[in-house]
């Protein structure tokens, strides 16, 4: 097993774009951002500290934000790389930078645990008000919490690689 | 700035300063002394009050008038304002401005692959072997990096070659392809076919029948292997006169249509079927380019026409 915090050095530009992404989310949708750590050597690796949020939209957003720019990021970066590596097997330091970029900005697209929570939180109060739509949350936090788990199998690092990897090997 | 006292030294101080701890204020250190003799007691127990007139980040004084409430925290109009907005540190946006360089200047740094990837895929889907061999050199152009291509290019002149019944020039780009890609069954049926069209080219008929059958013993469901078996016999029959090679001609010309028949690929197998019946009729080898510009329309359709 190796340790997370290493993963983590391994793989910062990934953690910078997440935290940069909830903070994004947060800017977009006027939530007051309290507290904010891009990068450092611990756990969590990274955090943005928001006011309590009522708008279930607004909570959605923030949480799931960095799953997709992260993974639209992957796919954006990796694809410049991916035709002279894949297809013609040709070997240049940039094409490796550039998958190393999108990889490991691809394998911290999940949402963690704790954004989970608080999605799960408001999903909660938003149902409690009527807003049915909110009901969407238990899926995604289930499947949050699938991914996190699966985190410690290497799924994240498999995700990037799929969707960095796999997606244009299919649409190819 | 509002002041509290606390209930134990009787001093003034900054609510921040003072604990709520079984109903009494403390002040820090009083709550400390407190804590030492009060250890059943524990600490989530000690809150800590909030003077609603300071902001908690800027520390500004609002006199008596308490500020909003963010987040369980006093905070005041400015930095409301500036947590709602909060703006990303300079190095955050160079980061990212840099990330985006990066990945532009690689689309435009990697954009001959993709232009060689669309002329290796408009290959795939080539009018003939003359096209796809232009459009692997046009991507080898592109991708000199990528020996394969420039292999790839004269694998197609060789298929070229046997096309225009140039087996000995398609045999030697064949084994250069196969010296210089990794070992494929394509490739060796190529070579095979160009080796059958060196034999006949040289006359060695008995070669050819040899090569021909190997060939379809290979590819038992392949009408032109075995359509090309037909041919070598119809060759032995053409030298020797022996009936026995006629009739085994015969025999695998059926078993072609048979297998052209099931595939729904008559008009290939008409091709074979029009230069081996010729042969066996007239015992005269002509190879493909002869026969075709000798018969234009075809030999059996000629003589239909003969006949009427």
């Amino acid at each position: 097993m190796i340790p997370g915090f290493l993963v983590a050095i391994v793989t910062f530009p990934g953690v910078i774009v997440h935290e940069a992404t909830h903070m994004l989310f947060c800017k977009l949708r006027g939530v007051a951002v309290l507290d904010v750590c891009f990068f450092r050597i611990g756990n969590p690796c990274g955090y943005v500290i928001h006011e309590e949020i009522d708008d279930f939209g607004a909570s959605f957003l923030i949480s799931v934000g960095p799953f997709i720019i992260n993974s639209l990021l992957c796919i954006l970066i990796c694809s410049p790389a991916f035709v002279p590596v894949r297809i013609f097997g040709v070997q240049n330091p940039l094409s490796y930078f550039l998958l190393w970029l999108g990889i490991s900005i691809g394998m911290h697209a999940f949402p963690s645990t704790v954004d989970a929570k608080g999605l799960l939180h408001n999903a909660k109060k938003a149902i409690a008000s009527g807003n049915m739509l909110a009901l969407v949350a238990y899926p995604v936090v289930l499947l949050i919490y699938v991914a996190n788990i699966s985190s410690m199998f290497w799924g994240d690092y498999l995700y990037g690689l799929a969707i960095g990897l796999g997606l244009p090997s299919l649409l190819l | 700035m509002i002041n509290a006292e606390c209930d134990h030294c009787g001093k003034t101080f900054s609510p921040n300063d003072i604990f709520l701890v079984a109903d009494s204020k403390l002040c820090t250190a009083c709550a400390e002394e407190f804590h030492k003799t009060h250890k059943d007691i524990p600490i989530e127990e000690f809150k800590r009050q909030q003077d609603r007139t300071v902001c908690v980040n800027c520390r500004k004084d609002n006199g008596s008038i308490e500020f909003p409430i963010m987040a369980g925290q006093p905070v005041c109009e400015q930095c409301t304002a500036f947590f709602k907005n909060r703006p990303y540190p300079p190095w955050i946006k160079l980061a990212m401005a840099g990330l985006a360089a990066i990945v532009v200047f690689s689309f435009i740094w990697n954009w001959r692959f993709v232009q060689a990837y669309v002329d290796v895929k408009s290959a795939a889907h080539a009018a003939d072997a003359n096209q796809a061999s232009k459009l692997f050199r046009s991507a080898a152009a592109k991708v000199p990096e990528a020996k394969w291509l420039s292999t790839m290019a004269i694998y197609f002149d060789g298929i070229q070659m046997l096309m225009e019944d140039k087996s000995a020039e398609a045999l030697k780009l064949f084994n250069f392809c196969k010296a210089n890609f990794p070992p494929t069954p394509s490739m060796d049926d190529m070579i095979a076919t160009a080796e059958i069209g060196v034999a006949f080219d040289n006359k060695d008929y008995d070669k050819f029948l040899s090569l021909a059958i190997q060939k379809q013993n290979k590819h038992p469901d392949d009408t032109s292997a075995v359509a090309g078996v037909a041919s070598a016999y119809a060759c032995k029959y053409a030298v020797t006169g022996n009936e026995q090679f006629k009739q085994q001609s015969l025999d695998f010309l059926k078993k072609s249509k048979t297998i052209s028949e099931k595939q729904g690929d008559l008009k290939r197998f008409e091709e074979y079927e029009d230069r081996i019946l010729y042969r066996l009729e007239t015992r005269e080898i002509l190879g493909r380019k002869e026969f075709n510009q000798k018969f234009p329309n075809g030999w059996k359709k000629q003589q239909k026409e003969q006949s009427k």
